[in-house]
C-alpha cells in the first residue's frame, strides 16, 4: 500500500451496485464469481500508484458501503475527496435513482469534486438487451446535466475499468492540480498572511 | 514482526472532526427527549464516537454499539465497530474477541480479516513483552527453587548425621 495519498477517489453507489468489485478488480485484477456478496462495512481503503505523463500518482480509494444504515456517516467518507465514482447497476433501475441522490449529496456539499458515473456490469447486459433497465443515452444525458463523464464497465470482464482510472488520474494531473497550482500562486500572498498556528489539542488524551 | 503501519492507516482512518460528534450528539440528544430513539440513531451516534481521537468518546461509543449488539440484528457491523473501538483502546483481547465473531460469521470478509492481522499482531507484540518478564521472574523463581534445594539438603544432610 502506498503510504501518501495525492487524489483521493471516492466510490458512491447504492448496496449491490458492484462497488467494491469494481474497486478488487482495478487493485488486484480480479473477480470472483463465485464468492458470495458481502456487503461492505462502512468503508474500505484501498491506494494504487499510477503514472501519468511520466509523473505518479497516487489514488487512495474509498469504496463506501451502499447500504442506508452508513447514509448518514457517508459525509465523513466523501469529505475531501477530489473525485467521486458514483455506481449504479445497469440491470437494476432503482440504482439509478440511487446514484441521483449521491450526485445531489455531492454537488451541495463537495463543489470541487470531479464526478464520475459509472453503469457497473456491463457483462449482464452486454448480450442480452432485455436485462438492461437504464439505457446509455439517458445516462450520457444524466452525466451531460450534472458535467460528468459517463462510463460503462465490467469487474467480472475488467472492461473499462483501467481506464475509468487512468481517466480520473490523467483529469487530476492535467485539470484540477493545474487549477489548484494556479490558484495558490495567486493568493499565496494572502495565504500567508491568513495562516494561523494549528489549534491546540487540549482534549487529546490518546 | 510485520510492519502493519499503512494498514492500520487504512483501517482506522482520520480522526473525525470534534463539530461533526457534537453534532451528532445533538441530533441524538434531541431524539432521545423526543423518544424517537431508533437503533439506527444509536449506531449513527455511537459510530461518530469510535471514529474519535479521544478515549472518552470511544468509551461511549462501545458502550452503545454493545447495547445494540444484544439484540441480534445487523449484528456484524456492530461487532466490527466494537473490535475497532477496543484496538483504538489498546484492548487487544476485547478486540479479538469482537473480531472472531465476525470472522465467525463471514470468514472470507477482508476487512474483518485485515484488522483480524492488526489485532493479532499486537497480541503478539504484547506477548512477546510478558513473555520478557515472565521469562525474569522465572529466573528469578529458579535461584529461589535452588535455594531452597541447597537449605533443604542441608536439612537432609542434618537429619542423616543425627
Ligand atoms: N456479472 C457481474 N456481477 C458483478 C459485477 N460487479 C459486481 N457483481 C456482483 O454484484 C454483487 C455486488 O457486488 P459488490 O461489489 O459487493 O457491491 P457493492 O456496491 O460493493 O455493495 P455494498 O458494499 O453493499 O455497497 C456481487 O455478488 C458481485 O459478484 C460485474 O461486473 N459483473
Ligand atoms: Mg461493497
Amino acid at each position: 500500500m502506498a503510504g501518501k495519498v495525492d487524489l483521493k477517489v471516492v466510490l458512491l453507489g447504492k448496496e449491490y451496485g458492484g462497488k467494491t468489485s469494481l474497486v478488487e478488480r482495478y487493485i488486484h485484477g480480479k473477480f470472483n464469481a463465485q464468492a458470495p456478496y458481502q456487503s461492505t462495512i462502512g468503508a474500505a481503503f484501498g491506494a494504487k500508484k499510477v503514472t501519468v505523463n511520466g509523473e505518479s500518482v497516487t489514488l487512495g480509494i474509498w469504496d463506501t458501503a451502499g447500504s442506508e444504515r452508513y447514509e448518514s456517516m457517508s459525509r465523513i467518507y466523501y469529505r475531501g475527496a477530489k473525485s467521486a465514482i458514483v455506481c449504479f447497476d445497469l440491470t437494476d433501475p432503482s440504482s439509478f435513482e440511487r446514484a441521483k441522490f449521491w450526485v445531489n449529496e455531492l454537488k451541495q456539499t463537495e463543489e470541487d469534486c470531479v464526478i464520475y458515473l459509472c453503469g457497473t456490469k456491463y457483462d449482464l447486459v452486454e448480450d442480452n438487451k432485455k436485462a438492461r433497465k437504464v439505457d446509455a443515452s439517458s445516462a450520457k444525458e444524466y452525466a451531460d446535466e450534472i458535467s460528468a463523464k459517463y462510463v460503462e464497465t465490467s469487474a467480472k470482464t475488467g472492461y473499462n475499468i483501467d481506464y475509468l482510472f487512468m481517466m480520473i488520474a490523467e483529469d487530476f494531473v492535467n485539470v484540477t492540480r493545474n487549477k489548484v497550482q494556479a490558484n495558490k500562486d495567486e493568493d499565496s500572498s494572502v495565504a500567508l498572511r491568513l495562516e494561523q498556528p494549528p489549534m491546540n489539542r487540549e482534549k487529546c488524551k490518546c | 514482526m510485520a510492519d502493519n503501519s499503512e494498514l492500520e492507516k487504512a483501517i482506522i482512518g482520520d480522526f473525525i472532526p470534534l463539530a461533526m460528534i457534537q453534532a451528532a450528539e445533538k441530533e441524538y440528544k434531541k431524539k432521545n427527549e423526543e423518544g424517537s430513539l431508533t437503533d439506527q440513531d444509536r449506531f449513527s451516534y455511537a459510530w461518530h464516537l469510535i471514529k474519535s481521537r479521544y478515549k472518552d468518546d470511544i468509551k461511549k461509543g462501545i458502550s452503545i454499539m454493545g447495547e445494540l449488539c444484544q439484540d441480534g440484528t445487523d449484528q456484524r457491523d456492530y461487532l466490527y465497530f466494537l473490535a475497532l473501538a477496543y484496538y483504538k483502546l489498546e484492548e487487544y483481547s476485547e478486540a479479538e474477541q469482537c473480531i472472531n465473531r465476525v470472522l465467525h460469521m463471514e470468514p472470507n470478509n477482508s476487512q474483518a480479516k485485515d484488522l483480524k492481522k492488526l489485532v493479532s499482531g499486537k497480541i503478539q507484540q504484547d506477548n512477546l513483552i510478558a513473555a520478557g518478564v515472565v521469562g525474569g521472574a522465572a529466573l528469578v523463581g529458579a535461584a529461589a527453587v535452588g535455594t531452597l534445594a541447597v537449605i533443604g539438603g542441608a536439612i537432609v544432610a542434618k537429619l542423616i548425621s543425627k
